[in-house]
């Protein structure tokens, strides 16, 4: 065991910071990472080419698919950096992390052809055609329904809570193919251009932000079976590995100390009193909360390498502890400013947001709860 | 970055599950009472473990204090395993007493050859130097406590004050002991108590089947697991109080986590001395309640943090 950062991974923190600098929007913050405007679906693009560019964007990924087999720790230090930054990535984050691992492992050479480079070279979003009205933490209930019609999928329904689906080039689309077999022997993955006719996206009001969150309508959406990724109902296989790679991808802690040293030092400008015993013991006990956050992500990292297949539990008690931090920090923020936190445009009003969502999103706080009960605690089974 | 034991720390870890599984362990602790486990500490110093902050490393006496803390060791023997070494304090007995405060409470007081007495701990208030005391140096007054810990308050008589600093680094050692104990026991708290809601059964189903019970053990599980990580973190880099802080701030979270939700599941059987969870549990109270419990290390960790952005 050793703690420290390595030379190597000290310089290529500076150095991807430098290219952060360079590139980035000036001005960008978190509410741009959801890309209300079309200048920043231009802006991502953009940033991601630079970053793709310099090497910066998918230095884990093999050789062969533009990586440089860089290690693991590697690729957390990107999203502590990008994250820290705003994420000017905006929803690329997901195409180097599970995305295109996806498709590496499980995609035909024509679909690693097609979809990879762009990914690596940061040309293309995606979202993720995940959840449904009726299938949330329940995610294998989804009814979302492709009917093989010869050469083609035919698909109806409706996906929800989609991020960035409205500057989404590409759908990673999950679709029932079969309603005869248990819910999960039934599930396949598609990969729709999201400009193919019978595809909208529809924005879902909410006070919170702009474009935070959509629906995807699909009324007879024809989709060539080439775009089908691995086999036909077995798309629940993919989805669960998928899954815990997302788990451990953001680096959270690392934005909200950046969030945290913003409140306290806009509370400074503001003349009030953070080193109020009250207040600093709030303030001091939101960063412990990123620090664990920190330390548990490192450990599942770690499990990333030593067991990359396997069920890797420690990715779920990670999550378990981000949400949560996200929450204190949240509430830290709405302390330490009081009602100037309630005015737009300060990193106390977008962690309004964060901790809002970090509970919600990308499997619900209390599925992972579920998982550590199951693979680590062995806990007997509700149903 | 390398996150994993090497397979020296692995072999330290099994051999000290085995080690400890033979000769400490809840039952044993609990046979004790107020006196503490002479002869277990004669095979700890013995083999050398009380050294191994010296002769090993910090992670090796992360290591140790989490094993000895899970398997209720019954001595003060963290203090001249991990606490010293990392403070850069030597020669030390084996049996070393933490005194926070002047009228603090200090586990196992009276049973220790010396004390480590930070700043304010006893007359020479304010300096930043912590003093060592000998067991002749103090008066110690028993005090009845609740906790599986002899607590009793010290009063120094005279002491050495030990090199210029030693005080901040006193204190950011013990934080990082209060870390990895809490972190341990409260693993302990947890698997203990994930095993009874397994086999008691109510409404013809195991407890532990239900998602009200599995929530509070996964989410006890999930804070003992990030302290853990936290503790070795605040080992590693103990010069940094914004770390070894913020270990401390978390474990006591944790603690107090731990402790309302494994005596939520466990019932009444729970508070009973018999069925063990008291021995974690009350032991948590204690590392809690030190060095000014949560609300104190937390004010540290911004401290900390607001000096580290100062300088920047």
């Amino acid at each position: 065991m050793n703690l420290d950062w390595t030379d190597e991974e000290a310089a290529f923190r500076a150095a991807l910071r430098t290219c952060i600098a360079l590139n980035m929007r000036p001005g960008w913050t978190l509410d741009n990472r959801d890309m209300p405007e079309p200048r920043d679906i231009e802006a991502v693009k953009a940033f991601c080419a630079a970053l793709g560019d310099a090497g910066f964007l998918t230095p884990h990924w093999p050789i062969e698919f533009g990586g440089r087999e860089a290690s693991p720790w590697e690729q957390l230090i990107v999203s502590e950096e990008t994250w820290a930054a705003g994420e000017p990535r905006g929803g690329q984050y997901m195409n180097t992390n599970w995305i295109g691992p996806a498709l590496m492992a499980f995609g035909t050479d024509d679909q690693k052809s097609q979809h990879l480079p762009p990914i690596s070279r940061g040309e293309v979003n995606w979202c993720q055609g995940f959840s449904e009205p009726g299938a949330g933490s329940d995610l294998a209930s989804l009814q979302c329904r492709a009917v093989r019609d010869g050469d083609s999928y035919v698909v109806n329904g409706q996906k929800i809570w989609t991020s960035y689906a409205h500057a989404a080039d590409w759908c990673f689309l999950l679709v029932r193919t079969n309603t005869e077999v248990p819910k999960r022997e039934g599930i396949t993955i598609l990969l729709v251009p999201m400009d193919t006719p019978g595809v909208e996206v529809r924005e879902i009001a909410n006070p919170y932000a702009r474009h935070l969150i959509h629906e995807i309508w699909f009324a007879d959406v024809v989709v060539p079976v080439s775009c089908r990724l691995g086999d036909e109902n077995r798309g629940w296989d993919i989805v669960r590995s998928v899954l815990a790679n997302e788990r451990v991808g953001i680096a959270r802690h690392e934005h909200a100390e950046m969030v945290l040293d913003q409140t306290v030092a806009d509370g400074v400008g503001l003349g009030l009193d953070v080193d109020d015993p009250a207040l600093a013991e709030t303030i001091g006990s939101a960063y412990a909360w990123c620090e664990a956050a920190r330390s548990m992500n490192y450990a599942a990292v770690g499990e990333r390498i030593r067991d990359p297949l396997g069920a890797r539990p420690l990715a779920s008690v990670s999550r378990s502890i981000t949400g949560p931090m996200e929450r204190e920090v949240e509430w830290a923020c709405l302390e330490i400013l009081g009602d100037q936190a309630l005015a737009s445009g300060t990193e106390a009003d977008r962690q309004v947001v964060t901790g809002t969502t970090s509970m919600i999103a990308a499997g619900a706080y209390e599925v992972q709860l579920d998982l550590i009960a199951k693979l680590s605690l062995d806990l007997p089974r509700s149903r | 970055m390398d996150v994993e034991l090497s397979a020296d720390q692995e072999l330290l870890e099994s051999t000290l599950r085995s080690f400890f599984a033979d000769h400490a362990g809840p039952a044993r602790a609990r046979q004790l009472g107020s006196e503490i486990d002479a002869p277990l500490v004669d095979k700890l110093h013995a083999a050398g473990y009380l050294d191994i902050g010296y002769d090993a490393g910090p992670i090796e006496a992360v290591l140790f204090t989490e094993r000895a803390a899970e398997a209720v060791v019954h001595a003060p023997v963290i203090a001249r395993a991990l606490v010293a070494p990392l403070a850069g304090i030597r020669d030390l007995p084996p049996l070393v007493g933490l005194v926070g405060s002047a009228n603090g409470l200090v586990r196992y007081a009276g049973s220790c050859d010396a004390y480590l007495v930070l700043d304010g701990g006893g007359d020479h208030v304010g300096d930043g130097v912590a003093r060592l005391a000998g067991r002749d140096d103090v008066e110690v007054e028993p005090v009845r406590s609740r906790t599986a810990y002899p607590m009793g308050r010290v009063r120094i008589r005279r002491s050495e004050p030990l090199a210029h600093g030693s005080g901040d680094a006193l204190r950011r050692a013990w934080q990082v002991a209060i870390a990895a104990e809490i972190a341990a026991m409260a693993s302990a708290a947890v698997a203990l108590s994930a095993r009874h809601v397994s086999d008691r059964h109510q409404f013809d189903r195991p407890i532990g089947s239900f998602q009200a019970v599995q929530h509070r053990l996964a989410r006890s599980y999930g804070m003992a697991q990030a302290s853990r990580w936290l503790a070795r973190r605040g080992a590693w880099h103990n010069a940094d109080e914004f770390v070894t802080a913020s270990a401390a701030t978390f474990a006591c979270l944790t603690a107090r986590e731990t402790y309302d939700n494994t005596h939520q599941v466990t019932g009444a059987i729970g508070i009973t001395t018999e069925y063990g969870l008291v021995a974690y549990t009350t032991r948590l109270l204690a590392l809690h309640s030190e060095l000014g419990g949560a609300p104190a290390h937390a004010r540290r960790v911004a401290r900390a943090r607001r000096a580290s952005k100062r300088t920047a």
